[in-house]
């Protein structure tokens, strides 16, 4: 059985947030992320992320990849964009917060960087509002990987 | 003057709210019963619909992505006399961008009736006069998020004139100070008092800072 | 429009498609009425039983507010608010009962109406709001009673100067607005063996729509009036 393995906090995460779940504006500019598209559904056990160092390279190769493995195994609205956050940032919002995370690896058949954040309170708007404006800093949008 | 109390929450004018006692009443009592009934005020013909045939999870995606935004647009056109027509417009441009197919994610829910009617609620007693960005839960609750630099308001309506807010604010170093409430719609024009809305709320150059 | 020969399927589905320009969201509608008699000693006699089924069509503008019902009997053109006023809603209604009739051909009608349903949205921060001080038409209860929560009232009254027949509802309703309380009037005015030329059938409808602002107005106070700026309909 695989070891569970907690990521190490200099890594990165992404995670993949639908159309419907990104900060916009009132005429539909993307700003950001919705604090909504860091929350697990009532039926996962953490919230489904990549580990970026998975993939080897250079930080933009590694996005790239791990948009790729998105692609191949889930559907990618084409007005979607990806989240890629710090691991160490991660938790440190989620603590100040009053959340003690951990981010582990939990790689799939489909997909060997998957990776999940657990003891991520589901319904808890504060820090699912800070993942999405303090943690989860960068912004990829879909349209901008070929 | 008889006048009408206001109840506290909502009432359900029922038709049917007697017990049926049918077997209790003469003949005679249940044809007057039978005439009364029918001079009810029937529902209008425009509001006739089709009954699915099949269990919403059965149904292709665009049948009940539709089916929820027609809900919401005839929800919509109950208070269309108290919003300005471009608003309305552009509400429904969102909400149908929203629910466009090929950015649907599998799993989720079409916006929920009943948060979209919260949501009017709040959008009537706020009057923003900046438009929000709307997202929406995986649970179809509707969200709606004002953001101003870095501040932010997020907005969730759920059913039953519930909802839940946080917001954000930046000072110029350090951490943010964040709030958040869980309020009935009702009262959430108050709950948010303290918090200086404007900021969120007016036009960007009417802005005031939020403290 | 209800019409004194119902429109086979054939024609039903050939008129829908007929307004499919026009409103191009259509979905089929399906009611099934059962009726079962159970006479006094049914032991001794067989149930009677009755299954009408009827199919018709509901087809919408994009935005909803634009809405027509093809039912084997009648014809309705309806309009969701924001309402156009009256000439854009009679400028639809000439255009579809012409697309109607030249899909189907001439068919004898039997009665022409128009309903009406507006609903008044009335600011409350009172706990007890007295319905006469806005409108003319509620109920008429003892004062020892007490306020009522809730009400409904119908009223039929003939229009003989114009041949028709009124029927008139008023009833509160939940509102959609906090802090308000909101009551409907709703009018439904209709002529039953009604003229069947068009010329004819466009005055009718033009004379109704005159009587129902009447009506409207006399249902309705000052302090109602000042709430709103009323339709131009």
């Amino acid at each position: 059985m695989q070891a569970i393995t907690n990521l190490p906090d200099n890594d990165h995460v992404m995670r993949y947030v639908p159309w419907g779940r990104l900060r916009r504006d009132g005429d539909d500019n993307v700003l950001g992320f919705l604090g909504v598209a860091f929350q697990r559904r009532a039926n996962e056990d953490s919230l489904s992320v990549n580990w970026l160092e998975y993939f080897p390279g250079d930080r933009d190769t590694k996005i790239r990849a791990s948009v790729t493995k998105f692609r191949e195994t889930i559907h990618v609205g084409t007005k979607s964009a990806f989240g890629v956050g710090n691991v160490a940032r991660v938790k440190n919002v989620c603590r100040a917060n009053g959340a003690r995370v951990r981010i582990v690896y939990e790689p799939t058949d489909d997909n060997l960087s998957h990776s999940g954040i657990r003891r991520l309170p589901r319904d808890d708007l504060s820090i699912l509002d800070a993942l999405a404006a303090d943690a989860f800093v960068d912004l990829v949008q879909n349209t901008a990987i070929p | 003057m008889a006048g009408l109390i206001i109840p506290s929450g909502p009432t359900v004018f029922s038709p049917t709210a007697l017990p049926r006692l049918e077997q209790a009443f003469s003949a005679g009592t249940n044809e007057i019963a039978r005439l009364v009934a029918a001079l009810q005020n029937q529902p209008s013909p425009a509001s006739l619909r089709s009954e699915p045939r099949l269990a919403p999870d059965e149904q292709p995606l665009e049948t009940r992505l539709f089916d929820a935004l027609a809900a919401a647009k005839i929800l919509t056109a109950q208070v269309a006399m108290h919003l300005d027509g471009e608003w309305r417009t552009k509400l429904f441009a969102q909400l149908d961008s929203l629910h466009d197919a090929e950015e649907w994610e599998a799993g989720d829910e079409p916006i929920d009736p009943l948060s979209f009617q919260t949501f009017l609620k709040a959008f009537l007693a706020i009057k923003p006069a900046r438009r929000p960005g709307l997202g929406l839960s995986y649970t179809g609750n509707l969200i709606a998020a004002w953001t101003t630099g870095r501040d932010r308001l997020t907005i969730e309506f759920l059913p039953n004139d519930r909802v839940h807010w946080v917001l954000a604010v930046y000072p110029d170093e350090g951490e943010p100070d964040r709030f958040a409430g869980q309020v009935d719609v009702s009262r959430l024009v108050q709950g948010l008092a303290p918090h200086n809305p404007e900021h969120w709320f007016l036009d960007a150059s009417d802005n005031q800072p939020a403290r | 429009m209800r019409f004194a020969a119902s429109l086979d399927s054939t024609d039903l589905d050939k008129v829908s498609s007929a307004f499919k320009s026009f409103y191009p969201r259509e979905e089929l509608l399906k009611g099934v009425q059962f009726h079962l008699n159970i006479p006094q000693g049914i032991d001794a006699t067989p149930p009677d039983h009755h299954t009408i089924s009827q199919i018709g069509y509901r087809r919408s503008s994009p935005d909803l507010t634009h809405i027509l019902l093809l039912l084997p009997p009648m014809l309705v053109i309806s309009q969701l608010a924001p309402y156009p006023g009256w000439n854009e809603f009679f400028g639809r209604f000439r255009r579809d009962w012409a697309v109607w009739k030249k899909s189907v051909g001439y068919r004898k009608i039997v009665r022409t109406g128009v309903r009406y349903i507006n609903r008044i949205d009335i600011p409350s921060s009172d706990h007890v709001l007295y319905e006469e001080q806005f409108l003319n038409v509620y109920p008429h209860i003892p004062e020892v009673l007490g306020p009522m929560t809730q009400y409904a009232v119908q009223a039929q009254l003939p229009m003989l100067d114009i041949g028709c027949n009124l029927t008139l509802n008023s009833s509160v309703v939940l509102s959609p607005l906090l802090g308000h309380r909101s009551f409907v009037i709703d009018q439904d005015i209709a002529k039953d063996n009604p003229p069947q030329s068009d010329e004819d059938i466009y005055n009718l409808l033009n004379v109704i729509r005159i009587r129902k602002n009447r009506v409207f107005e006399a249902c309705i106070t000052d302090r109602a009036r000042e709430l709103f700026e009323p339709w131009q309909a």
